[in-house]
């Protein structure tokens, strides 16, 4: 007999994967959120969590975390993606690459770091909390921003920026209605990628906040740690929720970019 | 194609015969044994395993091979057993969780007439065998199989207490405008300032000292519900433990205390103390009070001993001083601490055969091993921490190790019974070592411990301990208690004095649920009514805009087909 192998053969071990890691969990996850500590189906933990002043709290605070924090990145990030996609100069590379480059180091490591040069600055959490935790937040999501922004400003349409100037817009039109329309899916897709971690992140503000400011993942750790796994399930449905929302909120914008190739990476 | 799948199936069995190759099933048939033990990180002298396994290998020609795993927080461990397939038969935890699973009906008790070296040296004040005093008696366990008392379920390992690990320098120079600016304190010197820190700490006032705003920003309590509350529970009820003249078990039945008026007490302390502190850590305030980030950490006696020796030595092996020394106190305060006590418990095991095999019978040997003075004291040096194994009041040079590795590293006499004593502090350390009633006197000769088991320089001092006036035997260590070693030594052994206040904690059982909603009223900032406001005005402005949006494109679009209308 022969050997052949077809191409949907080949998917195998990643679909395994997907079911094993994926899917399987996300199942448990459901079944823990609605059923009690017995493994009866109940919707205490639902009731508990909108019922709870805290839970809604915490949901709240970090969504106002997510939102400053990827406005603060992409006000920062924007320029600086601009400059080095339409600079000529040859070391655009490397600047690119040194944004990079902290990323190959694991992030709690990182983070320990930081610690310890906002304690050398004298911006320690212990004496403020809030500014230590959104500077390692803005340190850890900025190249998430920077990347997909510069890689959709490398393919700007130069003809059309042109043309607008030509036809008597001022610098601020030009960059209005030419420059920043084009790259809505650069920035739709930046927003996407700081969002959601910065929601969900739980050693940046365990870390640099010294414990004293808890976001949504640090909820969620302390219900499976105290052994509530059916509330922690439960919040964990509301994250997963959220990530939906914003896919379906932001799938508008993500599509018109598949005629210029994904800028997302 | 039908190779692919065959692979497929060969996968499974493979991993399957993989697992059950570790995951042992073999008995008497000449082959390894297994035994599965669990037990939190860093915390045994490795090379006991191979050495147990030696021993057994010679004594009766058996395999044994120790299989050691490690969690890192007691509830993580707690989750792996509920839900993990792994079965262990010895695992080594918390008092209060040894205490959660046997009331849950997961533990077997121990049969402790197989354990000759733990029944013989295990410290009588933490586990008693004769009356209900222990420590560990204290603690009742109810299941489906009867009334027990955590006395009949877990063998102790460790042991040691809650305190206060602060560095006076550090307190002083960092807060030096407010200590200036404070009545009591601006006109001592920096020296009596420094003495009056120190015993702040192990006074009745050491917890309220946390919530005093002169030292604001440099203590960090630790992210442990449990030990938080412990340290709200001695607040809330100073007055109390200050005045009362209660028996030490109706004070540990309110240092337990989880009623609910209790709890909402202790949360409105908690959220005070959080506005004051620097913040809440497990592991980096360690760390953090050596390289002087913090001045003040709410520590486990254990932790403490690792941090004042780092704070003291200045290389990794613990051999070479350091020429700034960050000098590091530890402290009980007067009014209490908790006592905790690592246990080790064999869980239950469905099959009945089990009881008989060479699995379960190696285990208690192994747990025995443990027990035994020369194994405790390889794995006190090498963990810092204090063993439930201690001496008793005789000659014998193993009876008496752990006493004579007690003189070894703190007794700065010469040992000598005629040497003038006067000149040096004396540390009472008695109920920590059992010590026998129709004992006249004993000697304990520090050589054996310091050439046989440390492998150190031979100490031939020998110390006399004989009834004093009062017909008692003291064990009295003569030390400087600001030194280096004094330091250490009130780390690691609490005073006698202290004893009657070290309390013990309760698993909270059905209250637990409320306790972690409590910590977490206490973790999550509230938020500030003007962003609430604010909040709210947003999303009202957003959902008014798109509203009317909406309403004057439909009024637009209503204008549009009137006129079209009209046009025709």
């Amino acid at each position: 007999m022969r050997f052949s192998l077809q191409r949907k053969q080949l998917c195998i071990p990643y679909f395994i994967f997907l079911i094993l890691f994926v899917v399987i969990p996300i199942l448990f996850i459901v079944f823990y959120a609605f059923t009690d500590s017995n493994g009866n189906f109940s919707f205490d933990a639902l009731v508990g969590f909108f019922t709870s002043t805290n839970k809604v709290n915490v949901l709240i605070q970090s969504l106002l975390f997510s939102v400053i924090n990827t406005v603060i990145c992409l006000v920062v990030g924007y320029p600086i993606a601009y400059i080095l996609a339409s600079s000529k100069a040859k070391f655009n590379y490397v600047v690119v690459m040194l944004f990079v480059m902290p990323m190959w180091i694991n992030f709690v490591l990182r983070t320990g770091a930081t610690r310890d040069v906002l304690t050398w600055i004298g911006l320690n959490g212990g004496q403020h909390p809030y500014i230590a935790t959104f500077i390692g937040l803005f340190y850890n999501y900025l190249p998430f921003v920077i990347l997909p922004l510069y890689s959709t400003m490398l393919k700007l349409d130069k003809a059309q920026i042109e043309a607008a100037s030509d036809l008597g817009c001022n610098r601020v039109q030009v960059f209005t209605k030419s420059i920043f329309p084009q790259t809505i899916p650069g920035v739709v897709s930046a927003a996407q990628m700081v969002f959601m971690p910065t929601m969900s992140s739980y050693v940046i503000p365990e870390t640099l906040s010294e414990g004293k400011i808890i976001l949504f993942g640090n909820s969620i750790y302390l219900g499976f740690s105290n052994n509530q796994w059916n509330s922690a399930s439960f919040m964990a449905i509301v994250m997963l929720a959220i990530v939906c929302l914003s896919m379906l909120v932001t799938r508008n914008y993500t599509e018109k970019d598949q005629e210029g190739g994904s800028s997302r990476w | 194609m039908k190779k692919i799948y065959k692979t497929f199936f060969f996968i499974p069995f493979l991993l399957t015969s993989l697992a059950s190759c570790s995951n042992n099933q073999v008995e008497n048939n000449g082959e390894t044994i297994f035994v599965h033990v669990l037990n939190a990180e860093d915390y045994i002298d490795m090379t006991l395993l191979d050495s147990f396994s030696q021993m057994i290998y010679e004594r009766d020609g058996k395999n044994v091979s120790i299989i050691y795993d490690t969690y890192d927080t007691n509830e993580t461990m707690y989750n792996s057993l509920k839900t993990g397939k792994t079965t262990y038969d010895l695992i080594c935890c918390s008092e209060y969780m040894v205490q959660r699973l046997a009331n849950e009906g997961f533990l077997h008790t121990l049969d402790f007439s197989k354990l000759p070296n733990y029944t013989n040296y295990t410290t009588e004040y933490l586990h008693s065998f004769d009356d209900e005093n222990g420590k560990l008696n204290l603690l009742p366990v109810v299941n489906e199989y009867g009334t027990y008392t955590l006395a009949d379920y877990a063998a102790g390992y460790m042991r040691g207490t809650l305190g206060i690990l602060f560095n006076p320098d550090y307190v002083l120079t960092n807060n030096q405008d407010k200590f200036d600016n404070n009545p009591e304190w601006k006109n001592l010197s920096y020296e009596e300032r420094k003495e009056k820190l120190i015993e702040t700490f192990s006074s009745e006032d050491g917890y309220s000292f946390l919530w005093n705003d002169l030292i604001t920003r440099t203590q960090s309590i630790k992210d442990s519900m449990r030990d938080t509350y412990a340290i709200g529970n001695f607040e809330v009820f100073k007055d109390y433990y200050l005045n009362t003249s209660d028996s030490y078990n109706e004070r540990n039945t309110k240092f337990n205390d989880s009623s609910d008026e209790t709890i909402e007490l202790i949360k409105n302390k908690l959220i005070e103390l959080k506005t004051n502190i620097f913040g809440f850590e497990v592991d980096s305030g360690k760390n953090d009070i050596v390289t002087q980030k913090i001045g003040v950490n709410v520590a486990w006696s254990g932790d403490a001993v690792n941090s004042i020796n780092r704070g003291y030595y200045a290389d990794d092996e613990w051999t070479k001083p350091r020429e700034d020394e960050v000098e590091l106190h530890y402290a009980i305060p007067e009014i209490g601490a908790n006592v905790w006590m690592d246990c080790f418990a064999t869980p239950l095991q469905e099959d009945e055969n089990y009881y008989s095999s060479d699995e379960y019978k190696y285990t208690l040997e192994f747990l025995d091993f443990l027990s035994s003075p020369e194994n405790a004291i390889a794995n006190v040096y090498y963990n810092g921490y204090t063993s439930f194994i201690t001496s008793d009041s005789s000659s014998d040079e193993i009876d008496n190790a752990m006493l004579a590795y007690m003189l070894y590293s703190y007794d700065i006499s010469d040992g000598d019974d005629d040497e003038d004593l006067s000149s040096y502090e004396t540390y009472d350390i008695t109920p920590f070592f059992n010590i026998e009633e129709n004992v006249e006197s004993f000697t304990v000769d520090l050589s054996y411990v310091s050439e046989t088991l440390l492998g150190e320089e031979v100490d031939d001092r020998v110390f006399t301990f004989s009834k004093n006036e009062d017909g008692e035997i003291k064990i009295l260590i003569h030390y400087d208690p600001d030194s280096f070693e004094g330091r250490l030594l009130s780390a690691q052994y609490p005073e006698a004095s202290v004893t009657n206040t070290l309390y013990v904690m309760n698993d909270y059982g059905p209250q637990n649920d409320k306790i972690v909603s409590m910590w977490e009223d206490v973790k999550v900032n509230p938020l500030p009514l003007w962003i609430v406001i604010s909040l709210l005005t947003f999303v009202a402005l957003v959902l008014g805009y798109l509203g009317s949006y909406k309403l004057i494109r439909i009024y637009k679009l209503k204008r549009r087909k009137k006129l079209r209308e009209l046009n025709k």
